[in-house]
């Protein structure tokens, strides 16, 4: 056996990983069109929230997921036994199952391994919990309570809902960078061969417990979100879900499966520094862990899809930290959460989905909302309108409270047919230069 | 690729901090002992629980970078400490030490009181923002990797009464995978009156509930600084159908054997995890069909220690662990949840059993003295007003 690489990891003919389908939940619209869509227009998803009683907040504002019908798009998992964000995932993962064209039986045949990312897990049934025994007492806790409020309950609902058993299951509760740890350990999985297949992703609900704790710290922006604006003032919370489909590159070839993208690598640290604020020399290493577990030269990426919550502290450290890997030109920056809010452990999930959108369809999303670029964020963040561009690889940023960095590099595949460019590096190369700042919608 | 071996581990545990008092309580076969439980909230009067004795956070800690700090992270951060201080302070060198944490929901009591501060509070935004870092659930392995500087990959991840297993797994896969120089792993749990009202109303009032937290040192076994007290053989998870266990744990125990290249008659201890209700009477009647009275009798019970919830797993190999006998036996753990989570994880124990309170080089006992602990870590950059927290 050979040695491992300290970075690569196994040198023996690791699989190649693929993204072969998605499920979307988010305030901008439900389902991968309507995400695509959203993204494109820049559309915003702002609005008062209505999830739980919102009223004597100083602001009520944030991102909710509207007209979702949980009993019409769940055919097991039963909406009046579970919490909403299990029920995000669950409807979020058989989109995924259906966008990658594949069944219920054929996810049987196969190992899989199901892993979700959550800052919350059902912290919204320990609100409603909470809420019931300040007038109920001890009677409030009820038989089912201990399973429903269980974090474990989102990837657990994805396996109930599709009837798996030969599943390795966890939720990974990393905070706002759960939904790419879990895309790296699905991705793992799948090219040590350890699984077939890989349900991954993240959902949260929006929840009392977590807005008033935002609110009470100062951080939920008065009207919008406007990351890497000189006029930033906090993020808005939200809620969705963002599951993908993983398999190996010969499982998708083999079934003819349209492939979103190649996932490249991966990286995860820690800053071990401080509870709530990022740390620029930390957060530049967890681009450089990602960057050389991808094999991906910096100048090989075409866009950064920037963890970009719109407080001043993340924004201006992640661009610095950027800046640090990038030097003065780094790729477009562009902050999702100024259309979808902050989904917390879906966040980077979704902005993986987002990611893989921009490499199919070829356009870059716009950070919305924006007005004037702080000089403190010196970026290209392609303000309000979405750019036509062939974007080849693409660095997806999760930076958590904790000092959690998960970072995940995904490149277009060689059969996506975009020119045939795979992602050796020679190729990403050659496509560079006609792709910046033209073609301005 | 190289198998994983544990090189160090310690706890805390209803018989104390560290790890001598936990192997002696179960080498002894002594049951924890009950006291009263300390939150008022809701608590029945006479709810008693098998809790960490005395346990308080800022005792057990110090008071920097400790005030709001929840239960759950002060046990956690506890055990980290204890275990760091057995194994000698290292250079961290370019993946780092990783953590996996396995938990079951975050500090429930914590997120509750929350909460209630913003559902009585003069405004819904009257909550302690001292304690506004317990919001997230990640609180505990991360706070642990800030008190001692450990950059690796730091992940919690959540399976019920699996977790500790589903932990070590995680732990495993990033040490196979070149992400991490070490791991620490292993899982938490808290008491509370909420854990415990949620606890009895599902699985009846006679569950006298138990906390604590083990974490183990894992290495890969070609690159291990420490001397290896056992080889992780293999680790295999699953999920069964509704109310049936049996033949999903089954196929696990099997595949999981199959993995560690290890036939069932070979195994020398087999332990089940005690879960309330049809998942452990199944999972016990397993152990019965497969192994005889003194492979399955041969190691101590965590039912010893009450319930333990997520941290179930992890007191599972602080038993193997603690358990005397010649090098090279074979264990079997299982466990399983009623949700539905059933695992199984195989060990070559290379430990004689003696409790490893100073690490790689076994004394006759006695924790590790606090004053060894490696403070390398900002231990005292926790936020007390929210002016001075900025998020991400």
């Amino acid at each position: 056996m050979s040695a491992v690489d300290p970075v690569r990891g196994p040198a023996e003919g690791p699989r190649r990983v693929v993204l072969t389908g998605c499920g979307a939940l988010s305030s901008v619209g439900i389902g991968v069109a309507a995400f695509t869509t959203a993204l494109r227009e820049g559309r915003v998803g702002t609005g008062d929230i209505t999830a739980f009683d919102s009223t004597g907040f100083p602001s009520r504002r944030g991102h909710q997921v509207h007209g979702f019908d949980a009993a019409a798009r769940l055919r097991r998992v039963r909406p009046e036994e579970t919490g909403r964000a299990t029920q995000f995932a669950a409807a979020a993962a058989r989109m995924a199952l259906e966008d990658a064209g594949l069944t219920e039986d054929q996810l049987r045949e196969r190992r899989g391994t199901v892993v979700v990312g959550t800052t919350d897990g059902e912290t919204g049934e320990l609100d409603l919990l909470t809420e019931s025994a300040l007038s109920l007492g001890a009677a409030a806790f009820t038989g089912t309570a201990l399973s429903r409020s269980a974090t474990g309950s989102l990837a657990l609902g994805i396996v109930r809902e599709l009837d798996l058993s030969d599943v390795e299951v966890s939720t990974i509760a990393t905070a706002c960078a759960a939904g790419n740890y879990a895309i790296g350990n699905g991705f793992d999985a799948v090219r040590s061969g350890a699984a077939e297949w890989a349900l991954v992703g993240g959902a949260d609900a929006l929840n009392r417990k977590t807005f008033a704790g935002f609110a009470r710290l100062g951080l939920i922006a008065p009207d919008e979100c406007r990351p890497f604006d000189t006029g930033r003032a906090g993020l808005l919370t939200g809620e969705g879900a963002g599951l993908l489909l993983l398999e190996s590159e010969e499982s998708a070839l083999a079934r003819g499966a349209h492939i979103y993208a190649e996932v490249l690598g991966y990286g995860l640290n820690c800053d071990a520094a401080h509870p709530t604020a990022p740390e620029e020399d930390s957060v530049a290493r967890c681009i450089r862990l990602a960057l050389a577990n991808a094999s991906v030269k910096p100048e090989e990426v075409d866009l950064i899809s920037a963890h970009g919550t719109g407080t001043p502290t993340n924004d201006a450290t992640e661009i610095a930290a950027i800046h640090q890997v990038y030097g003065d030109t780094p790729p477009r920056t562009v902050g999702v959460k100024s259309m979808i809010g902050h989904t917390m452990g879906a966040a980077s999930a979704l902005g993986a989905i987002a990611s893989a959108l921009a490499i199919r369809h070829g356009f870059v999303p716009p950070t919305a909302n924006h007005r004037e670029t702080d000089p403190a964020c010196r970026v290209d963040v392609v303000p309000n309108t979405s750019v036509t561009a062939d974007v080849r690889v693409v660095q997806n940023n999760g930076l958590a409270f904790g000092g959690n960095n998960a970072i995940v590099l995904l490149g277009r595949h060689e059969s996506a047919g975009h020119g045939g460019a795979g992602h050796e590096g020679a190729s990403r190369e050659g496509a560079r230069q006609d792709t910046r700042g033209e073609n301005v919608r | 690729m190289s198998n994983a071996v544990i090189t160090a581990w310690s706890a805390v545990s209803p018989y104390g901090t560290g790890s001598a008092p936990l192997a002696d309580g179960l080498r002894t076969r002594t049951a924890a002992p009950r006291s009263e439980a300390p939150e008022e909230w809701t608590a029945r009067p006479d709810a008693t629980a098998r809790l960490v004795p005395g346990f308080d956070v800022r005792e057990a800690l110090g008071r920097a970078g400790t005030r709001g700090m929840d239960r759950l992270t002060g046990l956690t951060a506890v055990t980290v400490r204890e275990l760091l201080a057995a194994r000698g302070a290292e250079q961290d060198d370019s993946l780092g030490t990783g953590v996996v944490l396995g938990t079951a929901a975050g500090s429930v009591q914590g997120f509750m009181e929350f909460t209630r501060a913003s559902l009585e509070g003069a405004r819904p935004i009257d909550v302690p923002p001292s304690k506004a870092p317990n919001m997230a659930m990640n609180r505990a392995a991360s706070a642990s990797a800030i008190r001692h500087a450990l950059k690796g990959p730091n992940s919690t991840v959540a399976a019920g009464r699996l977790s500790g297993l589903v932990a070590l797994d995680h732990a495993r896969r990033l040490l196979a995978d070149g992400r991490a120089t070490r791991v620490l792993a292993g899982s938490a749990e808290e008491y509370s009156a909420s854990r415990a009202h949620l606890t009895h109303a599902a699985h009846g009032d006679d569950v006298v509930l138990g906390e604590g937290c083990v974490m183990v040192l894992l290495e890969p076994a070609d690159r291990a600084d420490g001397r290896p007290l056992a080889e992780l053989l293999a680790v295999h998870h699953r999920v069964a159908p509704t109310g049936d266990f049996t033949a999903a744990l089954t196929a696990a125990v099997e595949t999981a054997l199959t993995a560690a290249g290890v036939r069932a008659d070979e195994v020398w201890a087999a332990l089940p995890g005690n879960a309330p209700g049809a998942a452990g009477e199944q999972e016990v009647r397993l152990h019965e069909a497969l192994f005889g009275a003194e492979v399955r009798e041969r190691v101590a019970t965590t039912a010893l220690l009450g319930e333990t919830a997520a941290a179930t797993g992890a007191f599972q190999l602080a038993a193997l662990l603690s358990e005397p006998g010649e090098p090279g036996r074979i264990a079997l753990v299982t466990t399983t949840d009623p949700d539905g989570y059933v695992g199984c994880a195989v060990l070559r124990l290379l430990t004689d059993g003696t409790p490893p309170a100073a690490g790689n080089a076994p004394t006759a006992g006695g924790a590790p003295a606090a004053g060894d602990v490696p403070t390398t870590g900002n231990v005292s950059a926790a936020p007390t007003t929210a002016e001075e927290i900025d998020a991400r």
